[in-house]
């Protein structure tokens, strides 16, 4: 389903990615864990050419993605949960959502909206309200949900959860297995490989830039370098 | 309880008073047999009139709550962010000001220098409309607003001339105009961001100007253009001597030629033009054009990841304001029947950005009060002569030291309705 062959990124003189390979075919839950600064974000936001790989492809369903401008990924049936969220504060959650499905037929809008208000259903209650006024974990889940009602075959997450509290991050990544299990497959960017490891299928290791490690989550999990430097195991 | 009981205050005695006040020139004033005569009763009326209005609009409120299906309010909140829950009493306040406005030429004792006045207020009123979607809307910094203005002044102007382009026609051709040379100018300029957007409008600003001073073959320089055709009604013209063809308001009425016949026909179509803007726009807001300009505010990275292509977006916006700013020129060249370079200076642009700061960015309500406000105060201090910018300036300030946030805080319908909802449940 997508392919990353050989990404390089840059930013000027620095060199954020080296030469990165991925894989993910459909229906997995891919992750890329690493340290701060390892890339792995970089490595995301090439897909959506922003910015764009100095060398290397993105292959999604057959298309290149990286000659098209970064607007016309996000109608290919690639959505993209942001670092940070991102989401538009000054508008209300509602908003925030039709964003989400503004290039989406009008016909099933209102069964989406049910879906992602009962996959997280503290939004229900929160529609009419600003979206800079909900808490981290409740503006996670309005990114996620906007991301979802764009009915992407590939959902993209950098960091989702970052800055939350535990049991806020267990019921966010509770609904992305649900998620998952509705046919999206899912990448995930995570500084947490604990959790990150848990929910996968294939993960990633990058540090520096470069891929270093690539496996099934569980033998990643088995994995005494992983186990060290990744998990905190001694 | 304190806080519920002041806004009611607010309501009933608070913008009265206000709207008072800001008409009272309006009203003190009139041209009697023997020069000026001033009425200090006329606002009283006034007055009273808008606090029995607010009483009766808060009763009926009152009366729709306590009538409507509660459960239904409360219960499925999908269902009623939908419809943009408003009461009656606030339609019929809002039926009644537009009765108001229309009947205002014939009320009794109101007399040339009202609606004159009127009528340079519904121009800012509708420049501000223009900018508040390019500022408050897509956040483009546009602080050369002034040069889509004059382009369609001077473009009715000269169409008129040269090919005797009828004022109704000016209209679209004026917004034309503005639209081209937004997009020709924002084409290359709006991909920067902010700082560099406003020093390029500003520049354009300045460009526009020195070209009409310097092009004297065409512009008539510094000296102006005039006899610019006034607006007729279906060839029904309101001048003492039509032209061939055309026939005269007074005569087709049988009445006699008064200069205020036309002056009523030009704020009737300026508040035609301004209550179609205004609409147009309150439906655009919640379109997804109007929601997808508000999200390139926000925040362009998740904008463009959701599939938004932010240039156009933001192209589209530049483009629908100075099409207002060309119909606001061209209706103020038929106006005049003058125009010269220098109605058109950096110091409008600054007053229209103005009312759109002042107005509460982004706000509509906040626009038509703010374009009140900043034309008719100088007008109020005129007796106050040197000191008149002064105070002008530091009652700017004071407002937005009070209120931060403009006179009226964007409204959002649906959070209006939440806000209403959210009343009988979260007491605590």
């Amino acid at each position: 389903m997508l392919r990353m062959d050989n990404i390089s990124v840059h930013y000027g003189a620095i060199a954020a990615v080296e030469q990165a390979n991925l894989t993910l075919a459909a229906g997995q839950i891919v992750a890329v864990i690493g340290a701060n600064g390892a890339g792995k974000s970089s490595l995301l936001m090439s897909l959506f050419n922003q910015p764009r790989p100095v060398e290397g492809t993105v292959w999604f369903e057959g298309v290149n993605l990286t000659r098209l401008p970064t607007h016309r990924i996000g109608r290919l049936g690639i959505a993209c949960v942001p670092e940070g969220r991102r989401i538009f504060p000054r508008m209300s959650v509602l908003e925030n959502l039709q964003m989400g499905a503004i290039h989406q037929p009008k016909t099933h809008w209102q069964q989406d909206l049910e879906q992602v208000t009962s996959l997280f259903p503290v939004l229900a209650s929160r529609l009419g309200q600003m979206a800079g006024t909900l808490s981290g974990g409740e503006q996670q889940m309005v990114a996620i949900a906007r991301a979802l009602v764009a009915r992407p075959r590939l959902l993209v997450l950098d960091e989702p959860s970052l800055g939350l509290a535990p049991i806020i991050v267990q019921q966010i990544f509770a609904a992305l297995r649900q998620v998952n299990r509705q046919g999206i497959s899912l990448l995930l960017v995570e500084q947490n490989a604990h959790l990150a490891l848990q929910l996968a299928d294939q993960a990633y290791v990058m540090q520096t830039g470069r891929m270093v490690m690539q496996g099934s989550a569980d033998s990643l999990r088995q994995n005494p370098h992983v186990q060290q430097f990744y998990l905190g195991m001694a | 309880m304190a806080m519920a009981c002041k806004s009611w205050l607010l309501r009933v005695i608070g913008w009265p008073l206000l709207l008072t006040l800001l008409a009272s020139p309006f009203l003190l004033l009139q041209m009697g047999a023997n020069g000026l005569v001033y009425r200090w009763y006329a606002p009283l009326w006034l007055l009273a009139a808008l606090v029995g209005g607010q009483l009766l609009s808060i009763a009926l409120q009152r009366l729709h709550v306590a009538l409507s299906d509660t459960k239904l309010w409360r219960g499925n909140r999908l269902r009623r962010l939908s419809p943009m829950a408003k009461g009656w009493g606030q339609r019929l306040g809002g039926m009644a000001l537009i009765l108001l406005l229309l009947a205002l030429p014939f009320l009794p004792g109101v007399g040339r220098y009202p609606i004159d006045l009127a009528t340079s207020v519904l121009i800012y009123v509708l420049l501000g409309l223009g900018l508040t979607i390019v500022v408050g809307w897509a956040g483009l910094l546009d602080l050369g607003y002034v040069a889509f203005y004059a382009l369609g002044a001077y473009g009715y102007a000269l169409a008129n001339q040269l090919w005797g382009l009828s004022f109704w026609w000016g209209l679209p051709f004026s917004a034309l105009i503005a639209a081209v040379a937004a997009l020709l100018v924002g084409l290359p300029v709006l991909r920067l961001r902010g700082d560099y957007l406003a020093i390029v409008t500003l520049g354009f600003a300045e460009m526009v100007r020195l070209v009409l001073i310097n092009w004297q073959s065409v512009t008539g320089g510094p000296a102006g253009l005039g006899g610019i055709a006034r607006p007729s009604l279906f060839g029904i013209s309101f001048s003492n001597s039509p032209n061939a063809g055309q026939i005269a308001f007074h005569e087709w009425l049988g009445v006699e030629f008064s200069t205020l016949q036309r002056i009523v026909f030009l704020y009737l179509i300026i508040l035609l033009l301004v209550g179609m803007v205004y609409g147009a726009l309150r439906r655009l807001r919640r379109l997804p054009l109007g929601l997808a300009w508000e999200a390139v505010r926000e925040d362009e990275v998740a904008a463009v990841s959701l599939g938004l292509n932010v240039t156009r977006l933001r192209l589209a916006a530049y483009m629908v304001g100075a099409s207002l700013a060309g119909i606001a020129g061209c209706f103020f060249a038929a106006r005049q029947g003058f125009i010269s370079p220098e109605s058109f200076t950096f110091n409008e642009s600054v007053l229209v950005l103005a009312v759109v700061v002042l107005g509460g960015l982004g706000s509509q309500a906040g626009v038509v009060l703010a374009a009140m406000l900043l034309v008719l105060l100088p007008e109020l201090l005129r007796d106050l002569a040197d000191y008149r910018l002064l105070l002008f300036g530091a009652a700017i300030v004071w407002v937005m030291v009070k209120r931060p946030g403009g006179l009226i805080r964007q409204p959002r319908p649906d959070l209006l309705a939440a806000a209403q909802g959210r009343v009988g449940e979260e007491a605590s």
